[in-house]
Order: C-alpha cells, then sequence, then structure tokens
C-alpha cells in the first residue's frame, strides 16, 4: 500500500512537473528561399578580344529552421503569427523575461546566403525566481563567427516590481584565442615567403624581365602551388590573388592549435521594465569587472593579451516607446556589447505618423 | 551647462521612481481585492500568489477605492499591464460568487498563452 501511494505520488509529481515544463511551449519547422544579393557583372577579355562573362552568380538564400522553444515576449514586442526562426526576443538579452520560472529555446538553422553555406545552433534555457536566476546559454553562428557557451548564476534582489539588480557569477567559454593574430607573430620572425614553402610547398622561380619600349629591366618570380603549376607571375599578383588566403588558412589552423579557453567572471546586472500600452521602457544591463581563466593556454588568453585580469565586459541594450496620439509614435532601440575584442552595436530609432 | 548633469540625473531619478511607484498594483499580471476590514471569511488570493496580488481595505485605502470607481465589496478585478481584464463584484451578500477562481484563472490562462 506504502509503495502504491509512493507511486502515484511519483506519477502525480512528474505529470506536474511535465505540466510546469511544457505548457506553453512550441515546436517549429520552416523554410524560407529568398534571392540572393547579386554582384555586378563583370568580364574576361582574352589575348585575340574574345569576350567571356565571369559574373558569379551566388544561388538563392535560404533557411531551414527547427526548433522548440517557451519564451515570453514582453509586452513591446510584436507577436508573430507563426515562428520561423527569424524572430527577435529581448527576452534572450535581457535578465529577466516577461514571466517567472522557466524559459527556454532550443533551435537548429541550416542554410545558405550569398552562396555560403552553415549551420547555426542555440540553446537557452533560464530559470527566473523572485531570489535568484540561473541562466545557460550555447550559441554557435557561422555567419556571424560566434561560438560560445555561458553558466550563469546570480542572486536576484527585485527593488519594487519593476526593477531588479542581480549579483553572481558566469563561466564562459570561448572558442577562440580572442586578440591573438598567428600569421602577425610568425612575420615577426619570418619573410612573408617563407609561409608559402613551410607550409603549403609553394616554391617561386624568378625571372628577369625588360620593357621593350623603355628598356628597364627587373626581377620578379613565378609562383607554383605543390602540384608544379604555374598559379602566379609575379610576387604581386601572388600576394594580392593567393597570399591571402594562406594567411586566413594559416590563421584558423594556428588558433584551432591553440584550442578552447574559459573564463570565470564576476556580474552585476540591473534590469527595468515598465509596459503600458501607449509608453514603455526596457532597460537592461550587465557589467563584468573581474575575470579568471578558468580552462585554456594561459599565453594566448585575453587576460594575458591585455596584461591584466580586471578588464570590463560589458552588455547593455534598452527599449523605449511611446504612443504620443493616436497618429504619432516613436520609438527607439540600442543594444551595446563588448565581450572580449568583440563588439556588438544595433541602434534603431524611428518615427510613424498615421495619416 | 555646468549642473545639465546633475539636473539630468535628478530627472531621470523622478522619472525611474515616479514610473516605478505609480500604479504599481495594476502591472503585468495583477490581481487586486478590494475589501473591508469588517467583511468576515473576506476571499483570499493565495490561488493566485504567482501573480501580482494586492488587498485594499476600505478604511485604509478609500483613495484608491474612489479612483478605481468600486461600488460593492468586496470586489475582485484582474488587470494586465495597467488595463482592467476583469472585475468581479460581489452581490448584496457580500461574497464573491463561487466561480470567481475559475474565471479569474480562466483569463490568466489566456493571459499567459498570449504572451509566448
Amino acid at each position: 500500500m506504502k509503495y502504491l501511494l509512493l507511486l502515484l505520488f511519483t506519477i502525480n509529481a512528474q505529470a506536474d512537473i511535465f505540466k510546469d515544463v511544457f505548457k506553453y511551449a512550441t515546436l517549429y519547422g520552416a523554410y524560407s528561399q529568398s534571392n540572393s544579393i547579386q554582384g555586378n557583372k563583370t568580364f574576361y577579355v582574352t589575348q585575340n578580344s574574345e569576350l567571356f562573362e565571369t559574373t558569379v552568380r551566388n544561388p538563392a538564400d535560404e533557411i531551414k529552421t527547427f526548433g522548440f522553444r517557451k519564451l515570453a515576449h514582453f509586452g513591446y514586442e510584436d507577436k508573430e503569427r507563426f515562428y520561423d526562426g527569424k524572430e527577435q526576443n529581448n527576452s534572450l538579452n535581457s535578465n529577466i523575461g516577461n514571466v517567472k520560472g522557466l524559459e527556454y529555446l532550443f533551435e537548429h538553422q541550416q542554410g545558405r546566403q550569398q552562396g555560403r553555406e552553415f549551420k547555426n545552433k542555440q540553446l537557452f534555457v533560464r530559470y527566473l525566481s523572485k531570489w535568484w536566476i540561473a541562466k545557460a546559454e550555447a550559441n554557435k553562428n557561422e555567419l556571424v563567427d560566434i561560438d560560445y557557451k555561458s553558466l550563469d548564476l546570480r542572486v536576484r534582489i527585485p527593488i519594487g516590481k519593476k526593477l531588479s539588480l542581480s549579483v553572481g557569477g558566469v563561466y564562459r567559454t570561448y572558442e577562440k584565442a580572442y586578440g591573438v593574430i598567428p600569421i602577425q607573430k610568425y612575420l615577426e620572425e619570418n619573410s612573408w615567403w617563407n609561409l608559402s614553402y613551410d607550409y603549403f610547398n609553394h616554391t617561386d622561380v624568378p625571372y628577369e624581365w625588360t620593357n621593350v619600349v623603355t628598356g628597364e629591366t627587373g626581377y620578379d618570380y613565378f609562383w607554383y602551388n605543390d602540384d608544379g603549376e604555374l598559379i602566379s607571375n609575379s610576387d604581386l599578383d601572388y600576394r594580392n590573388n593567393i597570399y591571402g588566403r594562406l594567411v586566413n588558412i594559416y590563421n584558423k589552423e594556428q588558433l584551432a592549435q591553440i584550442g578552447s579557453f574559459a573564463d570565470i567572471s564576476s556580474v552585476i546586472g540591473l534590469d527595468f521594465y515598465h509596459y503600458r500600452k501607449n509608453f514603455w521602457v526596457h532597460a537592461y544591463g550587465n557589467i563584468l569587472p573581474h575575470h579568471k581563466l578558468h580552462k585554456g593556454d594561459e599565453r594566448y588568453s585575453y587576460g594575458n593579451f591585455i596584461g591584466k585580469d580586471n578588464w570590463i565586459d560589458y552588455k547593455y541594450g534598452g527599449v523605449f516607446g511611446v504612443r504620443i496620439s493616436k497618429k504619432l509614435g516613436l520609438f527607439s532601440e540600442i543594444t551595446m556589447q563588448r565581450y572580449w575584442d568583440r563588439e556588438i552595436k544595433v541602434i534603431k530609432a524611428g518615427v510613424n505618423f498615421k495619416i | 551647462m555646468k549642473y545639465l548633469k546633475n539636473k539630468i540625473c535628478v530627472v531621470f531619478a523622478l522619472f525611474v521612481s515616479t514610473v516605478t511607484v505609480s500604479q504599481s498594483y495594476k502591472d503585468d499580471i495583477s490581481i487586486v481585492l478590494y475589501t473591508a476590514e469588517f467583511i468576515k471569511d473576506n476571499y483570499s488570493l493565495k490561488p493566485f500568489r504567482e501573480h501580482n496580488i494586492n488587498t485594499f481595505y476600505i478604511e485604509r485605502d478609500k483613495k484608491i477605492h474612489a479612483n478605481e470607481k468600486i461600488i460593492f465589496l468586496p470586489t475582485i478585478c484582474l488587470y494586465n499591464n495597467g488595463e482592467l481584464i476583469e472585475k468581479i463584484e460581489a452581490g448584496i451578500s457580500m461574497k464573491l460568487p463561487n466561480s470567481t477562481q475559475e474565471r479569474i484563472q480562466e483569463h490568466i490562462d489566456n493571459l499567459l498563452q498570449d504572451k509566448f
């Protein structure tokens, strides 16, 4: 009998948890396609004056999105009839959502933009209680080259019903050694052509040239790839058209060898939200003043790069809107972020007048 | 110019305090009970404690009762961001209808659903 009661209690408790976790959640999938931006027409003319069009045509942009979300909108945010992955929710930026309890977003996007394939993944889970906040985030966006994970735990101090102060710690990972430019270090110790020889097996052969009109002479180099094919007729052409790509590959490989990092940082946050139909203000901000490297090669850490561990990372933003009359309205939105040496700035402002 | 920063700070502080305090009992989803101390067995707002709950007694908060044009006691109001969503008034027996909780809860469910 005891076990039966315990079983019934467990089933009931599980049913309640299931209801709390999934109530108001939306599972969604979407596909969108649109024309990509095309560059100007380009042509190539042969020695025999034959004309060839060499315009690069980008295939159509497309995005496939799959997601599962339970994320409340703020009063000023337009609620889409259907979710398609293009929603911009300030709830992801602010510390406080528009509901207490659990909110989450899991989204996978895959597609092509301007001919470039990409895969984006976003995970966001937040639990907001009256006295504490817990947040876990993972974001990989290949279009804007962001890849990080974070875990944020804070004590929350509500000041009235609209203002909230929060203090705690954040564990953040980052995949790149921010501030480190491997090629810069390489060029301090080597000549530029060593990279071509040593890392890409390119070879050069010198030749002498003569300007038949002026009689001027000089030297330059033919450049060959590792298959022995001629890839460039001069150093200048080689550096203009080939060397830049090699530098990018070198930087990427060297950064990958350095590996990822993780910092533990202290954080202070402030949130303010006031909404009425005709007037709303939503402001949020975070300051991360102290950091400690938890994982990664200290030589390449961001703290080592700038020479201190008390640099200030910050993120703040705000939304303001007012309907002055039935016809006239003003709005503005701002988001500023500086994490390590990465900055994000978004500013919007406008006026609407209905005639 | 010298005092401009201070003036801006004062204006900002006044703005924040005004907005923070003003009619905060109607913020977000709020359930407000307008009642009187002499009414025994007052309606309990405990089922709605996940949201903002407030009780105003006519003896202490006469002004609020007058502003909200409360005629019957007790009266229960549901607000969403300052907007009145539902008002349930007691009858001559000074008791709220038995269906009060269900009616309020139904509106709250709809408001929450609209947020997601």
